[in-house]
């Protein structure tokens, strides 16, 4: 009889989800599928909210990267401005991305995914978290807590508070920067560069023991989206769409971000709250790609810092064309920590970083307006419409994780068919499971926020498995 | 179950004290741990530290470690009429489920000031009755009652000095207040 092996709760990542992998008759596994549970609901209720709300509010989607909300959405009502903002609050807004970046990737590494790389997936779970790396690993935790501690401090002296600050504002921030908080900002980015080095070289010596996963974790043909500079090169705040194949050829470039929905389509199935992102041109779900760290590697041609460009040219051996296997976006995470430490370095050094003129003031002179921005977890779309009022009427929020989730199901039915067998459960077989979701470190809670489109499917089932009842809306 | 090493590392001689409130604001009374430790942080700026936080996250190790008395508030949820549990932090009980997760426990960060630092405070828990979990700002009548009565024992707490047991107002039942 088929048998249905249910994860529920997904563990160690941001939001609540669960994943269901089908058997059939032999116990082998035939289908998995990943599910989010939870459900949000930012695009509806902020309908009738002023735009210029619009970024403290929609900050509140997430706790872990509040800030790359508030800077999409900042963005986005700068074009509702019809402003250029002041070259300082662009500068700024860097800065507070970059820390934003270093926190969220340092938290995702460190804390959530080392306790497999350095404990192993087979190991106790009792003491596969980060409190069993503290007692095993003490240096490697110490550098996670100072690492995500900094980038935090980064955001607090720039925007006063490390969660949920509303300093970017429409057309621009609403405070400039003290030289006493750069300073100390300067002070601390040494210490970030060894410890950064440090998990570099530490993953690198850990690949070895995992090449198993690293074949299965959602090592996969697709394409990759992601922003980069006019020049190609990585780009987290701004820029224009590439689109690569898994060979690494660019087949769209330079795409105006604002036109997204003429390269993006959005898919609803009823097992989920979360969308399907698809690349237009292959349709659905034939245009399945990956965001975040791995795609914006892949993407660009450079990182343009000296130290990423060395640990990036370190990455691109990993494979001849693009790097698929989805167990390398935390590999990418790192490089990526390196790039927005020396970002900070150098936005910093410069002495405009300290101009007060920081912010355009003006009322509304469009009535649509788009902002992307990379998100740590990938590419971030907010996208506004408001009435003469200045009022929204529309929105639409496009979120990292929901671009992965294409790759994030297919990736655990591969990774179930290598290492789950329905006859012989193990823990270790269904972490691994789990793990290839952290790959991708998904922030659930920002990505499912429809409301009123979303497909619901409720089943009842018996004690066998067996589905004595089922609701469904449509 | 005790983890006997960590049981045995001294807490710092000192005597300051570091309040360690938090909950979710926005979810009436979930806040209730920020409220308390926003009122003690304004009726006690020189003598007491202060943090107001979200979650408790690993971050918070550090700024534990270096403190002789620490006292965390949340909420608990309670019946109508419950009143403010507090018992002792203790690093050494080692978690039932993954450590600091979505719900990171005052005990867990103790022990991680331990390990990672070498030192932890001697602490507490102070929990304020909550009964009232839905989006909003308004606190249940218990909760407002509970804020009045957690500040001070939060107050007696920081005060108090001698064995950690016989500061312990009410013992209760075994409870999780994340």
């Amino acid at each position: 009889m088929s048998k249905t092996i249910t994860i529920d709760p997904v563990t160690r990542i941001e939001g609540h989800s669960k994943i269901t992998i089908h058997l059939n008759d032999e116990g082998e596994v035939e289908d998995a599928r990943f599910h989010v549970t939870q459900f949000r609901g930012f695009e509806k209720f902020t309908e009738g909210r002023p735009f210029y709300e619009m970024p403290s509010i929609t900050a509140r989607i997430c706790g872990i990267c509040p800030v790359s909300h508030l800077l999409a959405s900042a963005k986005a009502c700068d074009e509702l401005l019809a402003v250029r903002i002041p070259p300082a609050a662009e500068r700024l807004r860097r800065v507070l991305h970059m820390g934003q970046t270093i926190q969220s990737h340092a938290l995702s590494f460190f804390h959530l995914s080392a306790p497999d790389i350095l404990l192993g997936m087979d190991a106790d779970p009792a003491r596969r978290h980060i409190l069993g790396l503290a007692e095993s690993h003490p240096e490697i935790a110490r550098d996670g807590v100072w690492l995500r501690m900094f980038g935090q401090q980064i955001i607090e002296w720039l925007a006063g508070k490390r969660v949920h600050p509303a300093w970017a504002v429409p057309g621009g921030v609403s405070s400039p920067l003290t030289a006493d908080a750069r300073d100390r900002i300067l002070e601390m980015i040494p210490r970030g560069f060894d410890i950064a080095q440090r998990a570099i070289d530490l993953f690198r010596s850990a690949i070895d023991q995992f090449q198993k996963e690293i074949d299965v974790f959602a090592n996969f043909p697709t394409h990759f989206l992601s922003l980069t500079t006019r020049e190609g090169g990585l780009e987290l705040y701004d820029g224009n769409l590439r689109v690569t194949d898994p060979q690494r050829r660019v087949v769209a470039d330079q795409l105006d971000p604002s036109c997204y929905d003429e390269h993006i389509g959005e898919a609803v199935e009823p097992w989920t709250y979360l969308k399907m992102p698809y690349y237009k041109p292959l349709g659905y779900p034939g245009g399945i790609y990956r965001v975040g760290p791995l795609a914006r590697l892949n993407n660009a041609d450079r990182c343009g810092t000296p130290r990423a460009d060395e640990a990036l040219e370190d990455f691109r051996k990993l494979a001849n064309g693009a790097v698929l296997s989805s167990f390398h976006y935390h590999y990418a995470r790192l490089v990526e920590i390196v790039f927005a430490l020396e970002q900070v370095e150098k936005l910093l050094n410069d002495p405009d970083s300290l101009n007060p003129r920081v912010r355009a003031d003006a009322g509304p002179n469009r009535q649509e307006g788009i902002g992307v921005a990379e998100a740590p977890r990938g590419t971030l779309i907010h996208h506004y419409r408001i009435n003469d009022e200045g009022l929204i009427t529309w929105a639409n929020l496009i979120i990292a994780t929901g671009h992965n989730n294409l790759a994030m199901n297919r990736g655990i039915v591969q990774t179930a068919k290598a290492f789950v067998n329905g006859s012989r459960l193990t823990e270790g077989s269904l972490n691994r499971v789990e793990a290839v979701i952290r790959c991708y470190d998904p922030c659930l809670s920002c990505s499912t926020h429809a409301l009123g489109q979303m497909a619901l499917r409720i089943q009842l089932l018996d004690t066998r498995g067996r589905v004595i009842d089922e609701k469904c809306r449509d | 179950m005790r983890n006997a090493e960590i049981d045995q590392r001294p807490a710092l001689a000192g005597t300051k004290t570091l309040v360690i409130g938090w909950g979710n604001d926005l979810l009436r009374d979930d806040g209730a741990g920020r409220r308390v430790a926003r009122q003690i942080a304004a009726r006690h700026p020189a003598e007491i530290d202060v943090l107001d936080v979200h979650q408790l996250t690993p971050e918070l190790a550090l700024p534990l470690s270096q403190f002789g008395r620490a006292i965390f508030v949340d909420a608990y949820a309670a019946r109508e009429g419950d009143t403010v549990r507090t018992r002792k932090v203790d690093a050494a009980r080692l978690p039932d489920r993954p450590a600091i997760g979505h719900t990171g426990r005052p005990d867990d960060l103790l022990r991680m000031a331990a390990l990672l630092y070498g030192a932890h405070p001697e602490a507490w828990l102070v929990a304020v009755p909550a009964c009232a979990f839905e989006p909003g700002d308004a606190l249940s009548r218990t909760a407002r009652a509970g804020i009045r009565s957690a500040i001070v024992e939060v107050e007696r707490l920081a005060r108090s000095r001698g064995r950690a047991e016989d500061q312990t107002q009410e013992k209760g039942e075994e409870y999780d207040a994340s």
